[in-house]
């Protein structure tokens, strides 16, 4: 199971948190909005990624799982764009949620 | 079938355009002209598969992105099923695209077509509600026009989805699918992020079908003809016309109905090949398209797999070639601002970004160019390049790195001081007024 990133730019205000807690994937452009590349997130850095998603002041960023190459993109996105998710999410504060997240791990 | 429809065989019509515009030109086509001329609506009351013949008929969005008009439908369709959800239609007059003019006179000459479309894609997808979303209070005549042909049809009970018309605010992303649904949602015109798409979650949740007028008009005209008569006319990979907007010298919107493949050459140079130097420049596909040199757009074809070896695409069919006294910096420089301005101002990149270009623009135009200046447009075009919510970066991106090749030579001229524009009367059309509260958007 691979995991990638994705910023909703409309969300983000570039606070630049994820740049820091995953610098490996995640720059600054010269205005300090985020720019990621869109590769799967290696062996390594699940856990860095998922913090650096969770710390995101506005909920920009996102680790979306694709389950291996057997499920269309399309629907595999919006699956996990569902609003269930995405409300849970939003009215959860961010910290708890990275408590969480590190509790699980 | 009518009278007129087995008169006129479908020999008779393939290779004959206008098909979608009145034969005598510039005559309004009222219902009985209409009916006279295309025959009834032809629903299809659960028998024939639309879908079916749209994906044989090959037809593509004309609203400027050329996507498949069958896959829209049938992601709907499955949307509606799965969610057991009424899907909504809407067809998108918006036409944001200040240079074009075709889906405005479409709308004025032959409404009942591309109500006739929006009917018929209501019943492929089984939608409960259609919209018809331009500039109804804007452009008053247009406005009346559809009020009209609206009444002339509920007399004869024609429709059988009322059609409720909406008003789109005049900035250039009110067309924009997700801006469209946001501001139908009685929110800003302004795009959002996706997924979801709005096929599957758009307006006030349904899966929503937004498809450009001039779509829908060739929407009713296959549902009428079928997909072989539809292909008989442009290519095999592009089949079927499409509406121009040209603008030669004197800047006046001309609007015809021309096969894809059809050669720039005799599109652009005016009647009896005249009118056009291998020294002046063309803009194909307006604002979010390209500039082209003539002496190499003169060899191009109407249709995407020419347009796309030189980089350029269709679009919504927009044609300029300015005068040659006039300087493409400047006009490019006028154009990018005001795309600039247009920006919802919701991403980073886009936010921060093209105002910078259009101001740098502006410092190559006035002969004020920095030693850094290109380098700084370059760099700022790969950092906006794919990071908007919407394409109005990527669009204008191609817009701006068009000119600095076209109009190389220019550059260089306004490095020195000069410059070839002898008449500062500015060509592009730029629409007044920038957003300034969010009533604008409105």
């Amino acid at each position: 199971m691979s995991e990638k990133l994705l910023v909703n730019p409309i969300e983000c205000e570039g606070h630049g948190a994820c740049a820091e807690l995953l610098p490996e994937m995640i720059r600054l452009d010269e205005w300090g909005y985020p720019i990621v590349d869109g590769r799967p997130v290696p062996a390594g850095l699940e856990r860095d990624a998922r913090a650096a998603a969770s710390a995101c002041p506005t909920l920009a960023l996102r680790l979306l799982r694709s389950l291996g190459a057997s499920r269309e993109p399309r629907q595999l996105r919006s699956s996990l764009w569902g609003r269930p998710l995405c409300f849970s999410w939003l009215t959860m504060p961010t910290g708890c949620v990275y408590l969480m997240r590190v509790a699980f791990i | 079938m009518t009278a007129a429809t087995q008169g006129m065989s479908a020999e008779d019509t393939a290779t004959t355009l206008p098909r979608l515009l009145p034969r005598d030109g510039q005559r309004p086509e009222d219902w009985r002209a209409h009916t006279a001329r295309h025959g009834r609506l032809p629903y299809r009351d659960r028998r024939g598969d639309l879908t079916g013949e749209l994906e044989a008929a090959g037809l593509t969005g004309r609203g400027g992105a050329a996507f498949p008009v069958h896959r829209k439908l049938s992601a709907v369709l499955d949307a509606a099923g799965k969610r057991r959800r009424a899907p909504i239609v809407i067809a998108n007059g918006a036409e944001s695209e200040p240079a074009s003019e075709k889906d405005a006179t479409l709308l004025w000459l032959a409404p009942h077509l591309v109500l006739d479309g929006l009917q018929l894609a209501a019943e492929a997808v089984g939608a409960e509600q259609a919209i018809l979303y331009t500039h109804v209070d804007r452009r008053n005549d247009v406005g009346r026009r559809l009020r009209q042909a609206i009444a002339e049809r509920a007399a004869v009970g024609a429709d059988r989805v009322a059609v409720q018309l909406a008003e789109a605010p005049p900035r250039f992303l009110s067309g924009q699918e997700t801006a469209l649904v946001s501001h139908l949602a009685g929110g800003p015109a302004i795009p959002s992020f996706m997924p979801p798409r709005i096929t599957e979650r758009g307006l006030l949740g349904a899966p929503t079908l937004v498809q450009n007028v001039e779509t829908l008009a060739h929407v009713a005209l296959i549902a009428r003809h079928g997909p072989r008569w539809f292909r008989q006319t442009g290519t095999a990979a592009e089949p079927g016309s499409m509406l121009c907007t040209i603008r030669r010298a004197d800047g006046t919107p001309r609007v015809v109905e021309v096969p894809l493949g059809m050669p720039l050459q005799s599109l652009l140079a005016g009647p009896g090949g005249r009118g056009l130097r291998t020294d002046q420049a063309v803009l194909i596909g307006g604002y979010h398209g390209s500039w082209l040199p003539a002496a190499e757009a003169v060899r191009l074809t109407l249709d995407n797999q020419s347009l796309g070896t030189a980089g350029a695409r269709v679009g919504a069919g927009i044609l300029l070639t300015p005068p040659p006294d006039r300087c493409g910096l400047i006009e490019t420089a006028a154009a990018v601002r005001y795309l600039a301005l247009e920006s919802a101002g919701q991403c980073g990149p886009c936010l921060n970004g093209l105002p910078r270009m259009a101001a740098a623009l502006t410092e190559i135009a006035v002969g004020r160019q920095r030693a850094q200046t290109q380098a700084d447009v370059e760099r700022w075009a790969g950092l906006v390049t794919g990071r908007g919510a919407c394409h109005h970066p990527d669009g204008t991106v191609r817009f701006v790195r068009s000119a600095l090749l076209t109009f190389a030579a220019e550059v260089s001229l306004h490095q020195r001081g000069q410059c070839t524009g002898r008449s500062k009367r500015p060509y592009l059309p730029i629409p007044h007024g920038a957003a300034r509260t969010e009533e604008d958007w409105i």
